[in-house]
């Protein structure tokens, strides 16, 4: 192709493909795009047809010039253009083609715009998507800040709330937090006082802040709680206060104890309640025993009477006697006989009324109870029989015996009770061994080896709702006036402190057997037994005997002279405390 | 004596013409649109021209909102009659057809009754339905927008001609150019090279 002459070209066609440049912009897609072009090329000089093609394969035949909408790499498919005048389009081909370009150019940039807007709106998009997640999580996060905060307060709230005093330290023992109870007790007025300190800088003495780091330590490092450590406590205005203290280790997620967090209780006013009510207990229980003492001393006095009697009586006939005939002597033994009966009987009655501290022994129950048959058979009166079935070879018990003799006259007197009219009490021992299948029948019996008691009555019996309350303290169905309530719950309370168990079985009308079971005791060489036999020692030392009473004295002097003593008696100590700094010997 | 027309302004474009131009205005964005029908409408009554409006993108209110800005009462030049608003189907397709020789003796009538009613001059600006190319009569609208031409020499009503690029085919658009003498090109009037005068494209 030669070159095209410029003289030939008409500004007008120039200037509609310029303007047709200008319009493209304004145009809103491809497809408008090449259908506009399309149309406004074909009214070039020397141009029959202008079509656009995505893709041509193969080129018409007629198709003189393809022009490919190619910029930046992009392609938007071909123009083919139909000449009908070579002639009159060759000026206009080189102008063309730079359209060619420019539509290119121009579709690139729209691409280029689209796809920035696209981008812009993804963007934009992502950033409106972010924004609401961000609003959200910072929604979630003021939420979960309010419900913290709000539990947090609830936290304090209750911790305030609990009349215990709370606290918690870290491992050094550097104070946490508090509640307002602990704040208080400390001398602050709020529980962030407390944070930070240590209980060095607590109102607490020197000794007992020790006691408590040391308890703290053992917690966190034995990973272990410790319960109801009862220890004194000196508040910030200086008064002294027994409190009940529970400390559990705290630990993190992991396990891992960082602190210990402690609960204590003020039982100041608890423990004197409980010492006011141990002290009303014993007088009550005296005073029971009192009671007791004075029904059975009504029927002591008949056969002490008796046995004075048959003293008098006796002494009468041996006055009158010669002195070293049979009938002498033989009234003298009798004497001697009724004086050890009637000294039998006091010393019963001593027995059970005396205050005395709990003294344990190694006992034959067998005996124990054996001994006390003639006043419990006074106790519970002559028309109700009295049965004692020992059981043989029986096991030592380790048990204070008056207080057996309590478990026997209490549980007696209250079958005496149960029988109206004649009736029978059995008191029977025996030898049992529990093992793991029997234990559980018994709720608080472990196994092992133990001596069995049993007082069994046939009298009015009772119902179930009676037995749940039976050992409950001041729990009677006496009259009033007639029981203290405190029977059967001494009884329990013996039981449970000599480590045995006690149980009733009974029905109403068919009478009740109570079952007392006691652990064996292993005898061992050094533990106290009742001596059964008295020993007689005779010897030449000098004894300084007092007494104010002027027939024991004799009495005294006379026994002490036969086997051998010599003997210093005095009725008042001035008296004896003369004699000591006359007498120039060894008493 | 100076038989020169009076210059008008189009109010979108400061350079002034003669009254009784043909423009098109090919758009594909609405606010260029809008902006430039206020303008035009504005510029008329401002200056007195009569002026009518076809289009179903010129609510009232906006209309309304735009000249009262400019201290021109909307609701008084309508009742005047300075102001025509109406849509572009009871103008362009009454009885549900398209029909140039209908259309051409309206902008005749409208034109001689504003010069007799001492209007100095007349001005419509109307936009094409895209609807126009499915409805009887509507093949018709290239010899309609040519006649529009032919009929400015007599009766010099001032035409602008609002076209939707979104709506109509490129191939259409290209021939709406060539039967417009002027076209607005981002905001200013140019002189169309693919015009074809009347007389040449009615007999063709």
């Amino acid at each position: 192709m030669s070159e095209p002459d410029t003289s030939k070209l008409s500004a007008h066609v120039l200037g509609q493909l310029l303007l047709m440049q200008n319009v493209l912009c304004n145009l809103p897609n491809e497809q408008t795009i090449f259908s506009f072009v399309c149309r406004g090329l074909t009214d070039l000089p020397g141009v029959a047809e202008v079509n656009h093609v995505a893709t041509a394969k193969s080129v018409d035949a007629t198709v003189l010039l393809r022009l490919p909408l190619h910029a930046g790499g992009a392609h938007w498919g071909d123009l083919l253009i139909k000449i009908s005048d070579p002639v009159a389009f060759l000026p206009y081909e080189p102008y063309l083609k730079n359209f060619v370009f420019m539509v290119a150019v121009i579709l690139e940039e729209r691409q280029q715009r689209q796809l920035n807007a696209e981008h812009q709106s993804q963007l934009e998009q992502r950033v409106q998507e972010r924004t609401q997640q961000l609003t959200a999580e910072i929604n979630d996060r003021r939420k979960i800040e309010e419900e913290l905060r709000r539990s947090r307060n609830m936290l304090a709230h209750t911790f305030d709330s609990v009349p215990q005093a709370v606290f918690w330290k870290d491992r050094r023992g550097v104070y946490l937090g508090c509640n307002q109870v602990f704040a208080q007790a400390a001398g602050f007025d709020h529980p962030d006082a407390v944070v930070g300190k240590t209980d060095f800088e607590m109102p607490w003495p020197q000794a007992e802040t020790e006691a408590y780091r040391t308890d703290d330590r053992s917690v966190i490092d034995q990973n272990q709680p410790k319960r109801h450590i009862i220890e004194p406590l000196q508040q910030a205005d200086g008064t002294r206060r027994w409190i009940d203290t529970t400390k559990v280790p705290l630990t993190d997620e992991s396990g891992a104890v960082y602190g210990v967090l402690g609960v204590y209780e003020d039982i100041t006013d608890r423990r004197l309640a409980e010492a006011e009510r141990k002290r009303l207990e014993e007088q009550l229980t005296q005073a029971q025993k009192m009671e007791s003492v004075g029904r059975l001393a009504g029927g002591v006095a008949h056969d002490f009477n008796n046995m004075l009697q048959a003293i008098i009586g006796y002494a009468g006939l041996a006055l009158a006697d010669e002195p070293g005939t049979e009938t002498y002597k033989e009234s003298l033994e009798e004497i001697q006989k009724a004086a050890k009966r009637s000294a039998d009987l006091t010393h019963q009655l001593l027995a059970f009324a005396r205050k005395q501290t709990v003294s344990p022994k190694v006992l034959d129950l067998n005996e124990a109870v054996a001994s006390m048959l003639k006043m419990l058979q006074r106790l519970i009166g002559e028309n109700i029989q009295l049965a004692w079935l020992p059981g043989p070879g029986l096991w030592p018990v380790w048990v204070d015996p008056v207080q057996i003799d309590q478990i026997l006259a209490n549980l007696t007197v209250n079958a005496r009770d149960a029988i109206s009219g004649s009736g029978g009490i059995t008191i029977e021992t025996s030898n049992q061994t529990l093992d793991e299948r029997s234990a559980p029948f018994q709720s608080e019996a472990e196994p092992g080896d133990y001596v069995k008691l049993t007082i069994r009555d046939t009298g009015c019996g009772m119902d179930s709702e009676t037995q749940k309350h039976l050992f409950e303290p001041f729990f009677t169905t006496k009259p009033v006036g007639k029981g203290t309530g405190l029977g059967l719950a001494t009884v329990y309370g013996i039981v449970k402190q000599n480590h045995g168990f006690i149980s009733v079985q009974s029905e109403p009308g068919r009478g009740s057997t109570f079952t007392i079971h006691l652990q064996r005791c292993p005898i061992q060489p050094d533990m106290p037994t009742i001596v059964t036999e008295e020993s007689v020692n005779r010897g030449t030392e000098t004894v300084l005997l007092v007494e104010d009473e002027e027939l024991i004295l004799k009495l005294a002097r006379r026994i002490l002279e036969q086997h051998g003593y010599t003997v210093l008696s005095a009725r008042l100590p001035e008296e004896a405390l003369e004699m000591v700094a006359k007498f120039q010997g060894l008493i | 004596m100076n038989h020169q027309k009076p210059t008008i302004s189009l109010g979108f474009t400061g350079e002034r013409f003669p009254a009784g131009v043909h423009i098109c205005q090919i758009f594909s964005d609405d606010e260029e649109r809008e902006e430039a029908l206020l303008q035009y409408v504005q510029s008329g009554l401002e200056t007195g021209e009569r002026t009518s409006c076809f289009s179903d993108k010129a609510p009232p209110a906006v209309v309304s909102k735009h000249l009262a800005c400019h201290g021109i009462s909307y609701e008084e030049r309508c009742g005047c009659g300075d102001l025509t608003m109406a849509k572009p189907k009871d103008i362009y397709f009454k009885n549900d057809r398209f029909d140039p020789d209908r259309m051409i003796e309206v902008l005749t009538k409208y034109h001689e009754d504003s010069v007799l009613e001492g209007y100095p001059a007349a001005r419509v600006i109307g936009e094409m339905s895209p609807e126009i190319q499915h409805i009887p009569g509507g093949s018709r609208l290239l010899e309609y927008e040519s006649r529009v031409s032919l009929l400015q020499r007599k009766h010099p009503v001032t035409c602008v001609c609002q076209y939707d690029a979104r709506s109509f085919d490129g191939a259409m658009i290209m021939d709406v150019l060539k039967v417009h003498p002027l076209m607005v090109i981002r905001g200013a009037v140019v002189r169309n090279p693919f015009f074809v005068p009347p007389e040449a494209f009615l007999a063709g």
